[in-house]
């Protein structure tokens, strides 16, 4: 359960809003768009520089905002 | 299907720039339509802003810029229908391409003028349209031979570059976006893989670029080489669907060789063999397959690559979440044009279903797809990619040079009969 919540997906490290994958990633408004039901629910994780699904997790977990209870 | 179910017709909405010879002749045609086009405009407007308003973007921002797409649209529309135009290789893909690039990389775009630029949302609903004027026995018929060729190709050229790209001594994540955008469907096929595999930051941005260029050199290389070839419209749009990389650049190629047949010597076959082949490959062929790309790649990385790492596990359900649910439109709409003309024969249907339904879609979806390679033009601009390395690119090469090659013998010999013959 713990496990579910800390999950990148709600973590403040994690961004993956369409608009900014598009600004962040060049190229990606070119022949496709953020909004590709492809890319599911994947994001850029600040901290590790990485590009991951939103079901990952990692000990780097950060609430992103008071309703988050890690 | 309403209107047509009524009795009336979708032609009036669907109107288009009419063969002229004479700039005249169009300037009358603008005037005594304008009230059309104005109706056309609206609909499109209401359609899509409602559409980008779901998607979460601002409808003040869209408006205005696809205002100035759709005004750009009708001289891209015009020009192409002039009687010279095919002389002159005056394809409007290409010259929307064209004319889209120039603007993009020799001018300063406004940044609110880019949210009505959206170009898979245009090569979509285009797809979408492309469906609902298909029977559904076509689908069935052609499906398979494009599953399997699609496959063929598609496993080929991943492990090529894939290989390449790890005896380069690229990283295995790199290795694998750059196979998955070679290989299934470009550059939405290298942002799932980027995230299937937990690609480091650099990886998918690389992988994209390389699409890019690639995509954009292949609109131009392959309708001219199949033209050269004088290959028929139905084994040129196989081709192209089997071997460009990018689903709008792929539309745009094969509606320029659509542009050919019937016009360039010796290219047999109709416009609409190359683009419904185009897209039974491409779409029905390795589109469809993205999700379980990346379930087996996301196996291996989790498994293989980096089994501690963030915790993660390869799931089935990926398989659906990456599905590219545009598909499903495309199937949906096909079984309903089926359902609709399900009790005319096949002189009532050329009769009554084709002039007052399936033309107008046909005319409705030549709109979105100009939309479509304008905004491919006015959205790519190269300085702007990332630097791609030169291993990155060879081994991507690689497995371009075997696509293409791959393509063209299980299009034009092995398939080519089924592919001459798709719609007859």
């Amino acid at each position: 359960m713990a496990q579910a919540i800390r999950r990148c997906g709600v973590c403040a490290h994690f961004r993956n809003d369409p608009a900014y994958l598009e600004a962040a990633i060049p190229g990606l408004s070119s022949l496709s768009s953020g909004d590709a039901s492809v890319r599911a629910e994947d994001g850029l994780c600040l901290r590790h520089d990485r590009y991951l699904g939103a079901r990952a997790v990692c000990g780097d977990f950060a609430a992103a905002g008071p309703a988050i209870q890690g | 299907m309403s209107l047509f179910a009524e009795g009336a017709s979708l032609k009036w909405l669907a109107v288009t720039p009419p063969k002229w010879s004479d700039p005249a002749q169009l300037l009358a045609h603008f005037g005594d339509n304008a009230l059309r086009y104005i109706a056309q405009f609206v609909l499109w407007l209401v359609l899509f802003t409602v559409a980008v308003t779901a998607l979460g973007r601002k409808a003040r921002d869209f408006v205005p810029s696809f205002a100035v797409l759709y005004a750009l649209s009708i001289v891209i529309f015009a020009l192409g229908q002039w009687t010279q135009a095919n002389y002159y290789n005056l394809e409007p893909p290409l010259v929307a391409l064209g004319l889209g690039l120039l603007i993009a990389n020799l001018t300063r775009v406004p940044a609110w003028l880019e949210a009505g630029f959206r170009v898979e949302f245009y090569i979509k609903i285009g797809i979408v349209l492309l469906g609902a004027t298909l029977p559904f026995s076509l689908i069935v018929w052609a499906g398979p031979v494009a599953i399997l060729q699609a496959s063929i190709v598609s496993i080929a050229t991943f492990l090529v570059i894939y290989t390449v790209a790890r005896w380069l001594g690229l990283d295995r994540r790199l290795a694998a976006v750059l196979g998955a955008g070679g290989a299934v469907c470009g550059v939405s096929a290298s942002i799932a893989i980027a995230g299937a595999v937990g690609a480091k930051k650099e990886h998918a941005p690389i992988a994209i670029s390389i699409v890019i260029l690639w995509a954009i050199v292949m609109i131009f290389v392959l309708p001219f080489v199949a033209r050269s070839l004088q290959l028929p419209a139905g084994v040129a749009g196989a081709w192209i669907g089997t071997s460009e990389f990018a689903d709008a650049a792929g539309i745009a190629a094969a509606q320029t060789y659509a542009g050919f047949a019937g016009h360039a010597p010796g290219v047999t076959g109709t416009g609409e063999q190359a683009v419904v082949a185009f897209t039974l490959m491409k779409v029905v062929g390795r589109d469809v397959w993205i999700g379980l790309w990346a379930f087996v790649l996301a196996l291996l990385a989790t498994t293989r690559w980096e089994p501690a790492e963030f915790g993660r596990k390869a799931d089935a359900s990926e398989i659906w979440w990456r599905f590219p649910k545009f598909v499903i439109g495309f199937l949906v709409a096909s079984l309903i044009i089926t359902w609709v003309a399900r009790d005319y024969g096949m002189a009532d249907y050329n009769k009554l279903v084709v002039p007052s339904l399936v033309a107008p879609i046909k005319d409705l979806r030549s709109w979105a797809f100009i939309f479509c390679f304008l905004s491919i033009g006015l959205t790519t601009r190269f300085r702007g990619l990332a630097h791609a390395g030169l291993k990155p690119f060879a081994a991507f090469s690689a497995g371009v040079v075997v696509n293409v090659l791959l393509g063209f013998v299980l299009s034009a010999y092995v398939f080519a009969g089924h592919w001459t013959a798709l719609g007859q």
